[in-house]
């Protein structure tokens, strides 16, 4: 009968055949699907690969020739025009849409129309954007903004408000606007087209404000139900000193569960700044 | 040259000056600009793994144009889909070399004629790099010079059948045609000479951050100056 240790010792010389790349194609599928329920083959696949990215280092050092990044750099302008900075051309413009046909949700009905307070640290999780980042991030948002669609300006228009600043939230990837914040002195507004509704059960979206080259911090958190035209209303600023503050840039990204965290944990999503 | 704290050596793009702000960012922040379309981003990453992953490219796969178009295709894949990097399963320089060597592995496949050129395992052999040190390649030299160390510090069954698969881009069952040895002694020794080298790379292997690599550079360039 064989012992567990022996039919450990096989799923073992498999995974480090796996790792070196050396395995025939049936022991490779029989891995794989070993893996999906082997919690230690798994470590020791990781461990391998750890050990076989230092191997990598005794290979002689040769230097890439010039050029090669610049094919690399083709290729990716040529799929993502704009990422090396460059304009980014944008869609054609939808047909205009008036509010009525659009939904419009009114925050409280989500939960109260007021600032969540950010949940408190020891998250210990590795930001997935430095400050730094977010700092290098405040000089593209301009250079990226494409047009504003037809259907966005059609819709802030017919917002029965008093007249507040609209801004831009355009996309970090495209330019494209995805969304206009309706700013007032003490509430924010947002009018958003073609973002992907979240699952409400588990997601949210969520609204930050940045000064200067400080940490994010928490404005609010939202939810789209629709990916055509969404309203979400009247979100408080939040509060500084003598009062409601405008941030100096708005950005949204899309978080695991439905509280904001200390610190945006996903990429930026749209980002704009108020004049 | 004393390296900055908490910062990783960015070695200089090729033709090109180090980009301001970005350079200093780890790894998995670098990898969020990239998902974010920053393309300067991925520019930092190949400034800083694409001498080490068109080194091994090159290694496996001799000829240049191969090696170029390997790198070319791992960048690409950054860009297009970032998202198959998890950080829980590793740190992004072992996720990059692994799917360098993969991809080399595969191309140096279809190219039966650049394998058959290097069958004997002594043409395998790992010679160190032919030019000088410079001060930016300490690091990747010392590290290069130790790694080496625990190959050959392997039983030379171990270190051939490791040295074939890995450079060489064998399976288990060619390696076992090669060495005149069972395919089971194969599997076998290559699952050895992998636990040894863990063993004798123990240090290096946990520097899979940014920062532990940091460490490592701040005692190297402390005890060289």
């Amino acid at each position: 009968m064989t012992s567990p240790h022996d039919d450990h010792s096989r799923w073992s010389e498999l995974v480090s055949g796996y790792a070196l790349s050396a395995l025939e194609p049936e022991d490779e599928a029989d891995l794989l699907q070993h893996l999906t329920s082997c919690a230690r083959c798994t470590r020791e696949l990781v461990a391998a690969r750890d050990v076989l990215a230092q191997l990598a280092y005794a290979a002689p050092l040769v230097e890439p020739p010039p050029g090669l990044f610049d094919r690399i750099r083709a290729e990716v302008e040529a799929s993502s025009p704009g990422a090396f900075d460059e304009p980014v051309p944008v869609a054609p413009p939808a047909a205009p849409l008036s509010l009525d046909e659009a939904r419009d949700r009114r925050a409280t009905r989500r939960g109260p129309a007021t600032r969540w307070l950010s949940v408190a640290a020891g998250v210990a999780l590795a930001a997935v954007v430095a400050l730094g980042a977010w700092n290098v991030s405040l000089q593209r948002d301009r250079d990226r903004q494409g047009d504003i669609s037809a259907a966005l300006q059609s819709a802030v228009s017919t917002l029965e408000s008093a007249p507040g600043q609209t801004v831009p939230l355009a996309s970090a990837k495209t330019g494209r606007v995805g969304a206009l914040a309706v700013v007032h002195s003490d509430r924010i507004s947002l009018v958003v087209d073609g973002m992907r509704p979240n699952d409400a059960s588990s997601t949210t979206y969520v609204l930050w404000g940045q000064d200067g080259t400080g940490a994010p911090y928490g404005v609010a958190a939202f939810d789209v139900d629709t990916d055509g035209i969404d309203v979400i209303r009247d979100l408080a600023l939040p509060l500084a000193g003598t009062g409601p503050k405008v941030p100096e840039r708005l950005m949204v990204t899309q978080e695991q569960g439905r509280a904001i965290p200390a610190s945006p944990l996903t990429p930026v999503l749209m980002a704009g700044r108020p004049a | 040259m004393t390296l900055p704290p908490g910062r990783t050596s960015a070695p200089r793009p090729s033709g090109g000056q180090p980009l301001p702000g970005l350079s200093g960012l780890d790894d998995r922040t670098l990898v969020a600009h990239v998902s974010e379309g920053d393309g300067r981003a991925l520019e930092v990453l190949y400034a800083r793994y694409g001498r080490a992953c068109y080194s091994l490219a090159k290694r496996i796969l001799v000829d240049e144009q191969l090696a170029q178009d390997c790198v070319q295709e791992v960048f690409l894949t950054i860009w297009r889909d970032s998202s198959r990097f998890d950080p829980t399963k590793g740190g992004f320089s072992t996720w990059l070399l692994s799917m360098t060597h993969h991809k080399a592995v595969d191309a140096v496949r279809r190219e039966e004629t650049q394998r058959k050129r290097r069958a004997a395992p002594d043409a395998l052999e790992l010679e160190e790099s032919d030019g000088p040190a410079v001060e930016d390649e300490v690091w990747s030299t010392l590290r290069g010079e130790r790694v080496r160390a625990a190959l050959q510090s392997l039983p030379e069954p171990q270190r051939h059948a490791l040295t074939l698969a890995y450079f060489g881009g064998y399976t288990q069952r060619e390696i076992a045609g090669i060495t005149k040895t069972p395919l089971g002694t194969v599997k076998t020794r290559m699952l050895a000479g992998m636990q040894r080298m863990k063993l004798g790379l123990d240090s290096l292997s946990r520097a899979s951050t940014s920062s532990e690599i940091d460490d490592i550079q701040r005692g190297l360039a402390g005890g060289a100056s």
